[in-house]
């Protein structure tokens, strides 16, 4: 996979809620709907992924970065 | 930022609602047409902690002031109410500012909105005007940093995405966190009005101490801001300081060819890469927030050292638990924390 194709991945999981459910949920579809092109030995890395581990930890910097400072 | 507790802020909570009660009925009385426009904002506005910080920095420079100077024949006692009023006038002209950036930003529309910020800036002035009518240094000093003001506003929409596509390159002064202080010009202008209400020289230590604190603190306050949202403002199709960092750091490191590729998820998977560009936005606000505290450090003022002090600390709060979130994160998808490896293969 290419690195700007994996740097637009990670950045969909982190920005992209409805993504990031898929991802984890069933990462071969969610990666095949959305264009990515992974190979064989990429997309075995994705499935040992903890599922919950990695939500939490995506949805923790994504709230984090949405964190208003307050004006 | 949640701080109405510090000490600040607390010690003058009245004095806050004071000036805010003004404010709101300066918004009443404008124009049906304009107040309309104003009055669903007065909550969010007045709960803001930014709104606090400059109505409340008159009550914090008098009483710095009343401490540090000594009696002098030339040290006029401004008159009972001259700091709320100047308070008022700072409030009024912040709210303006937020009307300007949020029609910058395009949150506002432009068709509706544009006459809000005039009104508002023109009832700060009148306020101004009321207290300094003939103080030529001061209307000097209001002119020049209202044309920086404004120069700073003009420099914005130099990051617009459409702008910038156009034109491929970024111009290296925009990551600058010189650009950043120009933000401090509102509050420059409020300790300039204050000193000459009590007939103070600019060349006073005390003045550009102040000065000084204030725009290292812009600066700091700034990186937050823009390191809090810099995904919403590059959605909106701005860049802020943070993202004009990331994508000058994507195009010294090939990451990225030309600005024409500019693209926010890509940019938030490089900024979860660059362990190294991380750590050092971090390292700019923080030094920032150091020289503020070491300008006024000699004066001893509580409330101005609690107000950086604590800013350092919300920083540092907001960075450890980034740091958290992006190590498991960097390990769920294998990134190297030393930024030189993708790999997705790797357990």
């Amino acid at each position: 996979m290419a690195r700007q194709d994996l740097e637009r991945l990670i950045g969909r999981a982190v920005l992209d809620p409805t993504f990031r459910e898929k991802l984890f949920a069933d990462p071969e579809k969610a990666i095949r709907e959305a264009g990515f092109d992974l190979t064989a030995e990429e997309m075995a890395g994705l499935k040992k992924l903890d599922p919950q581990e990695s939500r939490d930890a995506v949805e923790s910097l994504a709230a984090l970065d949405a964190q208003p400072w307050g004006g | 930022m949640t701080s109405e507790g510090s000490l600040h802020f607390t010690a003058y909570e009245a004095d806050y609602q004071a000036v805010l009660s003004r404010a709101q009925g300066t918004v009443a009385s404008l124009p049906p047409a304009l107040r309309n426009l104003a009055e669903p904002f007065l909550v969010p506005w007045g709960a803001a902690s930014f709104s606090r910080i400059v109505a409340l920095l008159p009550f914090w420079v008098a009483e710095l002031l009343d401490r540090a100077l000594p009696r002098g024949a030339d040290l006029r006692i401004p008159q009972p109410g001259d700091t709320e009023t100047l308070a008022l006038a700072n409030l009024l002209g912040w709210w303006s500012y937020l009307v300007q950036d949020g029609l910058l930003d395009g949150d506002l529309d432009p068709g509706e909105f544009l006459p809000l910020p005039m009104a508002l800036h023109a009832s700060a002035v009148s306020l101004l005007a009321q207290l300094l009518p003939s103080d030529q240094a001061f209307w000097r000093t209001f002119e020049r940093l209202s044309l920086v003001s404004s120069e700073a506003s003009a420099r914005e929409q130099r990051l617009r995405l459409e702008y910038l596509k156009k034109r491929k390159t970024l111009d290296p002064g925009l990551a600058e966190p010189d650009r950043l202080a120009d933000r401090s010009a509102l509050l420059q202008l409020a300790v300039t009005a204050q000193f000459a209400l009590c007939g103070l020289d600019q060349e006073c230590h005390l003045y550009a101490a102040l000065c000084e604190m204030l725009r290292h603190y812009a600066v700091a306050r700034q990186i937050a801001d823009d390191r809090s949202d810099w995904v919403q403002d590059l959605q909106n199709g701005q860049l802020n300081h943070v993202s004009a960092r990331i994508a000058r750091r994507m195009l010294e490191t090939g990451a990225m060819g030309s600005l024409a590729e500019l693209d926010v998820e890509r940019m938030m998977g490089y900024y979860l890469h660059d362990a190294e560009l991380f750590a050092s936005i971090q390292q700019q606000a923080m030094d920032a927030c150091q020289r503020a505290a070491q300008a006024v450090a000699p004066y001893r003022s509580r409330t101005l050292d609690s107000l950086v002090s604590e800013l350092a600390h919300e920083l540092e709060r907001n960075y450890q638990a980034a740091l958290g979130s992006r190590r498991p994160l960097q390990a769920v998808f294998t990134l190297r924390s030393d930024g030189s490896a993708y790999d997705l293969s790797r357990p």
